[in-house]
C-alpha cells in the first residue's frame, strides 16, 4: 500500500505543472505565509522517528488558498510502526489566517488551527492551535510558533510547546536553516518534555520544492533522531 | 496548570505586541499589498529600486503564471514597482 501511495502522488504530480508553490523553509516550524487566493498545492510528508522502536509517518496534504490571507488544507495521514502493518491513521483539517501583509507589524502574526481525527476510535483526537510569528530581515527569516494541543475522546491530555527556526536565503532556489522544537505533555499528573534541534535545507525549482530536516533529541523523553522530508507541487 | 497559564499569558502578550505595533503606519497601495502577498510566498521581497521599469516587466512576465497573477494584479504590482523607481 505504501508503494501505491508514493506512485499515486508522483502520477498526479505529472499532470499538474503550472502554478505556485507555498514553499516551507523548515520542516517542523511554520514561517509567516499562506497560499495565495485560488492556488492549490499538493504536499507530501515523510517523517521517520528513530528510537527504541522506529516509526514512519506519511502525509498527503491538499492545500487551497481561499483568499490571499486565508487558506485551508485536508490531510490524509498514514503510519507504520516497527513490527506493525502499514495503516491509514488519521484525517486532518487545517486552516491558517494572516493578520497583515509581510513587514507590516514588528512581528508578523498568523493564526493556525487544526483538527486531527483518528480513524482508530480508541486513539484520541486532537485540536491544535498555533500562533505563528515571523520576521523577514533581508535574507534572514525568523519564525516562532507557540503551540497548544488538546487530546480528547477518549481520555484527555494537553501539550504545550514551541517550534522555532532561523533560515537564510542564499538564493530563491536554496535556503538553509536551523530549527528547534519542544513539547511538554501533561498527562495523569506527569509531565514529559521532548525537545529537538537540527538543520534544514530547502530547494525549489519551477513549481516543485523540497525541504528536508533532521532533529536530534536533546531530552530524556525525546526520540534519538527525527527526519522529515517535504515535497510540494503547485497544481 | 500554572505552567499552562503562564504559557497562555506569554502567547497572548506576544500576539498583542505583534498585532498592535505597526512598523509603518502609512497605508499600502493595492499594488504593494499584492506585491507583499504574492511574492513573499516563494522568496524574500526584492527591493523595488533594484531594477528598472523594463526589467520589472520582464520579471513579472516570467512570474505571472507561477504566482497566479491576473492581468489586473500584474498591472497593479508593476505600477507599484515602477513607481518606486521614480
Amino acid at each position: 500500500m505504501r508503494n501505491i501511495l508514493i506512485v499515486s502522488v508522483l502520477f498526479i504530480s505529472l499532470f499538474f505543472s503550472n502554478s505556485h508553490a507555498d514553499r516551507r523553509h523548515f520542516v517542523w516550524t511554520y514561517q509567516y505565509m499562506t497560499l495565495p487566493a485560488g492556488a492549490t498545492e499538493l504536499e507530501f510528508y515523510q517523517t521517520t522517528k528513530i528510537s527504541g522502536k522506529d516509526s514512519w509517518e506519511y502525509r498527503i496534504e491538499v492545500e487551497q488558498g481561499l483568499t490571499d490571507r486565508w487558506d485551508f488544507s485536508v490531510y490524509q495521514i498514514f503510519s507504520q510502526n516497527e513490527d506493525e502493518p502499514f495503516r491509514w491513521d488519521a484525517v486532518k483539517f487545517r486552516t491558517r489566517y494572516r493578520f497583515g501583509e509581510t513587514g507590516k507589524y514588528i512581528l508578523d502574526p498568523l493564526l493556525y488551527l487544526e483538527y486531527d481525527r483518528k480513524l482508530d476510535f480508541s486513539d484520541p483526537n486532537k485540536l491544535e492551535a498555533k500562533l505563528i510569528l515571523g520576521k523577514q530581515i533581508d535574507a534572514v527569516n525568523l519564525a516562532l510558533n507557540p503551540v497548544y494541543e488538546y487530546h480528547f475522546a477518549p481520555g484527555k491530555s494537553h501539550e504545550l510547546g514551541f517550534d522555532m527556526g532561523v533560515s537564510y536565503e542564499f538564493s530563491p532556489k536554496f535556503i538553509a536553516g536551523v530549527e528547534t522544537t519542544s513539547r511538554m505533555e501533561f498527562e495523569d499528573e506527569e509531565t514529559e518534555i521532548g525537545s529537538y534541534v537540527g538543520p534544514t535545507v530547502s530547494f525549489a525549482t519551477g513549481n516543485w520544492w523540497y525541504t528536508i530536516g533532521a532533529a536530534f533529541g536533546v531530552t530524556k523523553h525525546s526520540d534519538n533522531v527525527r527526519v522529515r522530508f517535504l515535497m510540494g507541487i503547485g497544481l | 496548570m500554572r505552567k499552562a497559564i503562564i504559557f497562555g499569558l506569554v502567547v497572548a502578550a506576544l500576539f498583542l505586541i505583534a498585532c498592535t505595533t505597526q512598523i509603518n503606519s502609512r497605508p499600502l497601495s493595492e499594488g504593494e499589498k499584492l506585491f507583499r502577498s504574492k511574492c513573499a510566498s516563494c522568496h524574500r521581497l526584492p527591493d523595488p529600486v533594484s531594477r528598472d521599469a523594463k526589467q520589472w516587466e520582464d520579471v513579472l512576465a516570467k512570474h505571472e503564471k507561477r504566482a497566479r497573477l491576473t492581468p489586473e494584479a500584474k498591472r497593479l504590482i508593476l505600477t507599484h514597482l515602477q513607481g518606486a523607481e521614480n
